[in-house]
């Protein structure tokens, strides 16, 4: 069997899902006599710029040149992977389309870099195709290990579809919006381990908004339980604002 | 065979002795009560019903059906022998009702074998343990135990309902109780729902559903589970799983080409309630809910699909 050719690259972000998915390290040695991993510029001095078959992209888009590289990287494969919350959804940079941009550019620039413009960033998928999303801050090492093994196996992965309370009640934890916890998991996508509720840490939504996601009356159920319906608000844009925007307004127009 | 009677001071003897003979599941208190393998008897409860059902013993969250290397393939049956402790008679009679379903014309080897090796030992309740609990509504048999705990204030009576269950008791002196039936406040009075399939209550009731599907993992009777394979990242071996799934989420329904048969979620909610109440009996003459109350206690914003049905006019 011919081995798949596989990058690794990033855009603007934190590169924590890239460490995450090196993190892989007992089986690492397996898997990189699985794939031939020819350009993963972390972990690898020489890295190949040509066609490949799967393209994992981490990081949002902040800048034109990211645009251009995209693209480029998007002609050169057969499979784009969006890695991770910024490269998915935006990530936690792309609150600033819901701030006074006046206000970030002076908080993080400060008076004397007037030249220096905030451009809010986009997920990956505002610019080319994506084929599949591996989600979450950061992405979760073993959702990647399972996508990437349907593909060596020769399935086509399925995207996973299930909130994270579906598998937060196959361990039979006590729910924790039933102990008036700020738990989000109802309309977040699952398939991460669970690892926040298994350590009684409420869900905040880095694995984005399920497409069916029941926004509004989340909001009114957490508002019930006493907490302020703008914080509400401001936590669901945290990682992928634009998205939430974006579904709440199709549920509008439906009802 | 006679009811037995046991002292409350010899409760923890008895358990003990159970524990013996296999892994002994039972009730404990935690943060909610959970059935769990005991390793001290001390911590078991008969206070209060715990939130997820004892079908995970029978067919487990998450299992393996067989692991494959190369060509060979090995099925994975169960591996302990279970003394369960605790069950109501909700519980108890939902394996009744799942073991159609289970054991019809093709049989579910694992959960064959687990029904043939556990022992089950009921918790009769003189008291509904939950303000949800409805089962007097749904026909419940008192059957389906090897024996039946009877709290009497100081005693335990004990009924046998199986030649397992009375080798486990006839050491212990005899006695003549009969338990009560269970009665409960909360009652579902409308049983016959075909005609109910429209109704704008559904929208309306089912608006503030956010789709968790606490309702089917806490159900005694539902048993949906969908089916992938988990390869090894060495790729000749690997093993085929399966996972509850639910029909309160929208990928349920969804087949190839990306239609989804039941989109709107009062479908999904109604498919559930018809299901329980409509569908199963059609097919085998009683109703698949057994009123454990668990899918209303557990339901983060508390849909009452009982308060539902009652409140439709015919």
């Amino acid at each position: 069997m011919v081995k798949p050719k596989v990058a690794i690259h990033s855009i603007t972000g934190c590169a924590g899902c890239q460490l995450e998915i090196y993190f892989v390290e007992d089986i690492l040695l397996q898997i990189l006599d699985k794939i031939d991993l020819v350009a993963a510029p972390m972990i690898k001095e020489q890295n190949y710029d040509g066609k490949v078959d799967i393209c994992f992209i981490e990081g949002s888009v902040t800048y034109d040149e990211n645009i251009e590289q995209i693209k480029k990287w998007r002609e050169n494969a057969d499979i784009i992977v969006a890695l991770g919350a910024c490269a998915c959804d935006g990530g936690v940079q792309q609150q600033k389309h819901f701030m006074d941009k006046e206000v970030v550019e002076h908080y993080v620039y400060g008076e004397e870099r007037k030249h220096l413009k905030a451009v809010p960033p986009t997920p990956i998928s505002d610019h080319i195709e994506v084929d599949f999303y591996i989600k979450g801050c950061p992405a979760d090492k073993e959702e990647f290990l399972w996508f990437l093994k349907q593909l060596l196996v020769g399935k086509t992965p399925k995207q996973y579809e299930k909130s994270i309370c579906h598998e937060c009640k196959l361990r039979e934890n006590h729910c924790l919006l039933e102990q008036g916890r700020e738990c989000y998991g109802p309309i977040t996508y699952g398939h991460c381990s669970i690892m926040c509720p298994d350590f009684n840490h409420a869900c905040t939504c880095c694995r984005g908004p399920m497409k069916d996601a029941n926004f509004e009356e989340h909001i009114k159920l957490l508002v019930e339980k006493g907490y302020d319906e703008q914080q509400i608000r401001q936590r669901m844009q945290k990682y992928a604002g634009l998205r939430v925007e974006k579904l709440m307004n199709n549920d509008k127009n439906k009802s | 065979m006679r009811a037995r009677l046991l002292s409350k001071h010899e409760f923890h003897r008895f358990l003990e002795k159970l524990k013996s003979q296999g892994t002994l599941v039972a009730p404990v208190k935690e943060d909610i009560v959970r059935f769990k393998e005991i390793t001290d008897v001390s911590a078991i409860t008969t206070e209060g019903h715990p939130l997820f059902p004892l079908k995970k013993y029978f067919s487990p969250q998450k299992r393996k059906i067989f692991t494959y290397e190369n060509n060979n393939i090995e099925e994975v049956l169960p591996e302990k022998q279970y003394i369960m402790f605790g069950a109501r008679l909700c519980d108890i009679n939902a394996l009744l009702r799942l073991d159609k379903l289970f054991l019809g014309d093709i049989s579910d080897r694992y959960y064959q074998r687990a029904r043939a090796n556990n022992l089950i030992i009921g918790l009769h309740c003189e008291i509904p343990p939950n303000e949800m609990c409805f089962c007097e509504s749904m026909g419940l048999s008192d059957s389906g135990y090897d024996l039946l705990f009877c709290d009497a204030g100081e005693n335990f009576h004990i009924k046998v309902g199986s030649e397992r269950g009375n080798a486990l008791v006839q050491d212990l002196p005899e006695s003549d109780f009969q338990p009560e039936p269970i009665k409960t406040e909360k009652k579902l009075h409308n049983t016959e729902i075909a005609a109910f399939f429209e109704n704008d209550a559904w929208k309306k009731e089912v608006e503030k559903c956010l789709s968790c599907g606490a309702c089917t993992t806490l159900c005694p009777t539902c048993l949906c589970f969908d089916v992938y394979d988990d390869p090894d990242v060495e790729m000749n071996k690997g093993a085929r799983i399966t996972e509850w799934d639910s029909c309160q989420y929208e990928d349920f329904t969804k087949v190839a080409g990306g239609h989804v048969f039941r989109q709107a979620r009062e479908q999904r909610f109604r498919h559930r309630i018809f299901h329980k109440i409509q569908y199963y009996k059609d097919q085998f003459g009683e109703f698949m809910c057994t009123g454990c109350g668990r899918c209303i206690e557990g339901c983060p914003t508390k849909i009452d699909f009982v308060e539902i049905l009652n409140g439709m006019k015919q």
